[in-house]
């Protein structure tokens, strides 16, 4: 059910977010870095907010958080979270959560290495934009 | 017309996608207003006019298709187009929202070149929208018009909006706005000479 999360895999494809970047040029670099912010801001709360939605059997709560950090891992290319998000999002549309148990595990996993891995690129992108985050 | 700035809703309570959303239409030069749920998006409509509506489907609350289904049942908003942004897996809810009207969609994540397209296709086709209407809405002064001239209850500044019309529909009421004229001012003399013939 975590065959995406194979070891050594990237963490995140980086051609994402340089698209997004230049989609968004002039100026582009600074908006991205606005929106790593916000996803760092809001994700460690989502997360917890899955994990004590799973805790609950609150099948509802983790469909619908899933498909929002699924949708935020999509946007900046983050893979694995993507489709670990994916495979949560499907496993608790039904309202059955037996099983995701390691899904939610994989989840926070993936995000302990992608959250300081955005960060690092959000002041990256604040450097190069000139702001005062670099 | 499509490049004209427009008053955007953008109605998703993910503040990622949100922000992603006003940012890429900010850049076209539209005004954007987000709301974080369909209760607060529904709140704004009723407030303020919008040109079109960015809404996403899975939210808490009033999720995209009861927003839907509220804004196709109101008159004064069933023609405002809607754009419901959704996962590129959940085809199944893009086809029930475009059943319940929705004007188009947007696979998520969202390409800001491809948000571009989409919302000026939908602006530029509300735009015509609006102008059919407006056209059948003048056309209906025009009938009415006639009626009146019929009854002798007419009154020229009525056609005064169809008259200023540059189209063949403004020619129609400039022309008919003098006949009507003409024919008032002929029926006159008539009773005035039939009044002093007595």
């Amino acid at each position: 059910m975590t065959s995406a999360g194979e070891p050594g895999a990237p963490v995140r494809d980086p051609a994402l977010l340089e698209g997004l970047v230049k989609s968004f040029d002039p100026g582009g670099a600074e908006l991205v870095a606005e929106l790593l912010t916000t996803f760092l801001d809001t994700a460690a709360a989502s997360l917890a907010d899955l994990r004590r939605a799973f805790g609950e059997g609150d099948a509802a709560t983790v469909h619908r958080t899933a498909h929002s950090l699924k949708s935020n891992g999509a946007t900046f290319g983050a893979t694995n979270f993507t489709d670990h998000c994916r495979q949560l999002e499907a496993g608790a549309k039904g309202g059955d959560l037996a099983g995701l148990g390691p899904l939610v595990d994989a989840l926070e996993a993936d995000y302990a290495v992608l959250g300081p891995d955005l960060a690092r690129t959000s002041r990256e992108l604040m450097a190069a934009a000139g702001g005062a985050g670099g | 017309m499509s490049g004209e700035p427009a008053a955007v809703l953008v109605v998703d309570d993910d503040p990622v996608n949100r922000q992603v959303l006003t940012f890429g239409l900010e850049k076209q030069g539209h005004r954007v207003v987000g709301a974080a749920d369909g209760a607060e998006g529904l709140a704004l409509l009723v407030k303020e006019p919008f040109d079109a509506v960015l809404l996403d489907i899975v939210m808490p609350g009033l999720d995209g298709f009861a927003v839907l289904e509220r804004i196709k049942g109101d008159p004064r908003l069933a023609t405002l187009p809607v754009i419901v942004i959704s996962g590129v897996d959940e085809m199944d809810s893009v086809v029930r929202c475009i059943e319940l009207g929705a004007e188009d969609y947007l696979p998520k994540p969202v390409d800001p070149l491809l948000l571009r397209a989409r919302i000026s296709a939908g602006l530029a086709r509300k735009h015509l929208g609006d102008l059919q209407r407006e056209y059948v809405e003048q056309v209906g002064h025009m009938a009415e018009a006639a009626k009146a001239l019929e009854t002798g209850r007419f009154d020229a500044h009525s056609l005064a909006a169809v008259a200023e019309r540059t189209d063949a529909l403004g020619e129609l009421a400039r022309v008919f706005q003098r006949m009507a004229v003409e024919v008032l001012g002929r029926e006159q003399r008539l009773r005035q000479q039939v009044w002093r013939s007595f």
